[in-house]
């Protein structure tokens, strides 16, 4: 069975069909859950975080308007919720400056997972790279979004997003070297 | 051109996201650099490593929360449906009503044109008097008014 793109579900959603927003729910819930629980270690927030997206789509899904911009915009706004509670919790600061090029964050919720196998270890090791390296290597690893998607996801530059993810690979791969 | 340079280069290229020119110029590098191409297989195992990562799930509990938000021009349709039904209700309801109460209002102007017509330029029944007059027999006169106002007379007066 055919299943609708991106493009045509935005266009139901702004005339008001509730099923392909239902659909756009079901296509993007998981992947932009787990985006959202690896950025924040914590299951609520996460949860929230989906919420608001979602409830901003329904509200403001005219703002869509570009081919293919539907997932970036999901993972825009979520990104952003995220980062909100950060500031709410008086983190921002602590998780954004990257002064002496400190790539590790300090231990979340999900790094006092017990770390049993190599997935375990790599999810503890990844949770513990700070967001900014975070947030980059799951939009490309795990999401396969383009550079130039995810630079207008963190609203930053393609270079920085390169600059980033290498120096998030680099870091694991050390840290998985090392174990 | 440093190591570090090279293998910034290296990861993009595992992304398509590097050109012909620089993936050529970094390859020549790391064929000659042992620690960059090291570098290299690390960086193919924890790409794997991480796109193998599980997805995660919401709670029903979210998915009940997300089943109650409404598009705006859902309700604004339904507002629309609504009234639309209301409308078809009224129109039919008022169909067969409206019909009859027309023919009435019809029925009722006609028949007061036609009184006001008959009252207004129709014959005139004659004016009738009676006269009594004591010790004769009842005479009864009939007068027609003319146009100048005066009234025929019974010849008895």
């Amino acid at each position: 069975m055919h299943s609708a793109t991106d493009e045509q579900l935005v266009e139901r959603v702004q005339e008001g069909e509730w099923a392909a927003f239902a659909e756009i729910y079901r296509r993007y819930r998981s992947p932009l859950y787990s985006f959202c629980l690896r950025l924040s270690g914590r299951k609520e927030t996460a949860e929230d975080a989906l919420q608001e997206t979602f409830a901003k789509l329904a509200l403001r899904a005219a703002e869509i308007r570009s081919r293919g911009a539907l997932r970036g915009w999901l993972y825009q706004v979520a990104r952003n919720e995220i980062l909100m509670t950060f500031r709410a919790r008086r983190r921002t600061t602590e998780l954004l400056e990257d002064a002496d090029g400190e790539v590790w964050d300090a231990e979340t919720p999900l790094t006092l997972l017990e770390a049993k196998d190599g997935i375990a270890h790599m999810e503890r090791s990844l949770a513990r790279l700070k967001v900014e390296y975070r947030e980059v290597i799951i939009m490309r690893e795990m999401e396969e979004l383009s550079y130039a998607e995810i630079a207008a996801v963190t609203q930053s530059t393609e270079a920085a997003v390169k600059s980033r993810l290498f120096k998030a690979r680099k870091a694991l791969a050390q840290r998985l070297g090392a174990h | 051109m440093t190591c570090d340079d090279v293998q910034e280069r290296l990861s993009a290229f595992t992304d398509g996201e590097l050109s012909d020119t620089e993936a050529a110029e970094s390859f020549r590098h790391a064929g000659t650099c042992r620690h960059c191409r090291d570098f290299l297989g690390s960086l193919v195992r924890v790409r794997s490593g991480v796109s193998r990562l599980p997805l995660f799930h919401p709670s029903p509990a979210l998915d009940e929360r997300i089943a109650f938000i409404r598009l705006p021009e859902e309700a604004g349709a339904t507002k629309a449906s609504a009234r639309a039904g209301l409308q078809r209700l009224w129109t039919r309801s008022m169909r067969v009503p409206a019909a009859a109460l027309a023919a009435g209002v019809a029925l009722f102007l006609l028949t007061t044109a036609l009184t006001l017509w008959f009252w207004i330029v129709g014959p005139k029944p004659p004016a009738q008097e009676v006269v009594y007059v004591f010790g004769l027999p009842q005479v009864e006169v009939v007068s027609t008014t003319g146009a100048d106002g005066e009234s025929e007379r019974n010849p008895h007066d």
